[in-house]
């Protein structure tokens, strides 16, 4: 039996709506193991990317405990929170959000340079990480000059180069065409799995999930392993 | 070593996608500051004149007025022999009634009697004095008087005038008595109330006539040194217990206090002026963070501290703040040293449409830069800049990350 890395306590999560509250998340439970690749689906709004939110200390729980290898992400201070998403958490959004003004190379740099990594180290790191997704030719780029699936790539690379081991996509395919879609959806996995790294993962593709070791469905407030 | 890369980026770089943003805050203060330093520099000088040109001609640094036995000589010698005193002069000061024998014109006047060795020596009184035609009143029966007035009365050098003054009488408290003089010279001075009323003499029998009462003894400082007057008044009192002494402030009160109403309606407008540009600052301050949102949240996102983001947007607000205020002193002082030049340009235009010159374009403005003033406005405005980026940036801190990008 491998090692839980990241365990939900009767997390819930409400957000205040007018003069009443939203329950989106309610005591919920539920681990992920490490080196596991987990699929989470639902219906829009049923809260799946809060729930990612919440894994990767985005947002904080109304209630109950995320727990890091043990460790409660809602007990820690700025400084430890940071040092978290720098060091265990890459993140892989459904919108390739990549800083604008930085080129492909320094975006995937960023996260190791506030590590502590030396620039030389940095750029060698990421270098190496765009050629494995064969975007060596387009370090240099801007985000605007990239396509979606070229983007995509890029938030990979840039979710990998700290090492951190859980990797949390927010529909990483969802506004990609039909070939983007398979590549990165090839990728992803595949390097995840190379690197022995965890996958924490919501989508609205079936197919996708389905190639994850366990998929879950988030309903009525709550998960449910299918 | 992120922290600066990424502030100047932000601020500068041609591959920041706000870069325009930045420029034209950059543009705004340079402006603004460059607005600054010329009025202040404008105000500075027409103050600094103004004070001189009154410190010059209305009055003494000091002035004596005692009740003694002592004959007048006697008093101006002690008063000579204190230290840090240029100079005294024992004169009256007083509303007189002046008319011209030749034609029978009259006007009223302000009659200063003084000795006529201010006429000789070098003091503040000459400074600012022209003697336009004739020489100096010498002996007890000559006065020189303003061109202005010589004009009203319709008199030149050599005329007859008769002055009339009210002295102590016997039966009555003040009685008219007239004095006759002959016009040695006229003059005129910088300030128009001067040269519009002002008679000068050294008649000795017109002194002794008024009685010490009505006489005061004028003091010249060393050096001038009129803020620095303590010790003088403080010797005079000495000898004179009986006497009065009144500083220069307290004789021109009427000036000083519209300088100092002018001052603090310079400072007030000036305010204004922090105001607006305070104003502006803040929706730059708002505008850099707000573009940059998103930016923030994904620096969050891998792993930035909050002190860190902090960093890069107080460092990118020093870089553009630090731009913005050099390129404000800088053209500043170039615009405040070519201030006349510019203002000969206008004038030059407006003389094409106009046919007229405008005074105030045509006025020799000279200007005072003080680089401690600058130096104040300027770190005013840096940390302004920076406390506005500062509480802008923490309160969007203080917000969760996700709460950021949902907010795009």
């Amino acid at each position: 039996m491998s090692e839980v890395l990241l365990r939900f306590e009767n997390v819930s999560k409400i957000y205040p709506s007018g003069s009443s509250h939203l329950t989106i998340l309610e005591e919920l439970n539920f681990s992920i193991e490490a080196m596991s690749s987990v699929a989470v689906v639902g219906k829009s709004g049923s809260g799946k990317s809060t729930l990612l939110n919440l894994a990767g200390a985005l947002d904080r729980p109304t209630s109950g405990r995320v727990l890091f290898k043990g460790d409660d992400i809602g007990k820690m201070g700025d400084k430890e929170l940071s040092l978290y998403r720098n060091r265990h958490i890459g993140f892989v959004f459904q919108s390739h959000i990549l800083l604008e003004d930085f080129s492909a190379l320094e975006n995937i740099s960023i996260p190791a340079l506030i590590m502590g990594e030396s620039a030389r180290v940095a750029k060698k790191r990421a270098y190496e990480l765009l050629e494995r997704v064969g975007l060596r030719g387009r370090a240099h780029h801007k985000p605007q000059k990239l396509s979606g699936g070229e983007r995509q790539r890029v938030a990979i690379c840039r979710a990998l180069i700290n090492g951190a081991q859980l990797i949390i996509a927010d529909e990483p395919t969802g506004s990609l065409d039909e070939a983007s879609k398979e590549e990165v959806e090839h990728l992803l996995l595949e390097m995840v799995k190379e690197e022995k790294r965890t996958l924490l993962m919501v989508t609205h593709e079936q197919a996708l999930a389905q190639k994850c070791d366990h998929l879950y469905l988030l309903q009525n407030r709550g998960l449910t392993l299918v | 070593m992120v922290t600066p890369k990424i502030a100047y980026r932000y601020a500068f770089s041609k591959s920041n996608r706000h870069r325009s943003a930045s420029l034209i805050i950059v543009f705004g203060l340079a402006i603004g500051m460059m607005a600054l330093i010329t009025l202040l520099a404008l105000m500075n000088s027409l103050q600094s004149d103004l004070l001189d040109q009154v410190k010059s001609i209305e009055s003494f640094h000091l002035q004596l007025s005692v009740t003694s036995n002592e004959n007048i000589g006697e008093i101006t010698q002690k008063i000579a022999l204190l230290e840090g005193v240029a100079g005294v002069y024992p004169h009256v000061n007083t509303q007189v009634m002046v008319g011209s024998l030749r034609n029978g014109e009259s006007s009223t006047g302000r009659l200063r009697v003084v000795d006529e060795t201010i006429w000789l020596e070098e003091n503040p009184f000459m400074d600012h004095l022209f003697l336009v035609d004739g020489h100096p009143p010498k002996g007890e029966e000559e006065v020189a008087l303003s061109s202005t007035m010589a004009y009203k009365l319709g008199t030149r050098v050599g005329d007859e005038l008769q002055i009339t003054i009210l002295v102590p009488g016997r039966t009555a408290p003040l009685a008219p008595v007239n004095f006759s003089f002959r016009v040695s010279g006229l003059f005129t001075t910088s300030l128009s109330e001067f040269n519009e009323s002002t008679l000068i003499t050294s008649s000795q029998p017109l002194l002794e006539r008024i009685g010490l009462q009505r006489i005061a003894f004028g003091l010249y400082l060393e050096g001038r040194a009129i803020n620095n007057s303590k010790g003088v008044i403080a010797d005079l009192k000495e000898l004179f217990p009986q006497g009065e002494v009144k500083s220069w402030q307290q004789l021109n009160s009427a000036f000083y206090s519209a300088l100092t109403l002018e001052k603090a309606m310079m400072y007030l407008f000036l305010s204004f002026m922090f105001l607006i540009l305070g104003v502006n600052m803040k929706s730059a301050a708002s505008r850099l963070l707000f573009v940059k949102q998103r930016e923030l949240a994904i620096l969050r996102a891998v792993g930035a501290p909050k002190k860190s983001s902090l960093k890069i947007f107080i460092l990118q607000s020093l870089l553009i703040t630090s731009l913005g205020l050099a390129l404000g002193v800088a053209s500043g002082v170039l615009l405040s040293t070519h201030i006349g030049r510019v203002f000969s340009f206008f004038n030059r235009v407006q003389y094409l449409f106009t046919r007229r010159n405008n005074p105030l374009l045509t006025y020799p403005f000279t200007i005072t830069i003080v680089p401690l003033e600058i130096a104040i406005v300027a770190l005013v405005i840096l940390l302004l800049s920076l406390l506005f980026t500062y509480f802008g940036c923490r309160s969007l801190l203080k917000r969760e990350p996700m709460e950021l990008l949902n907010h795009e």
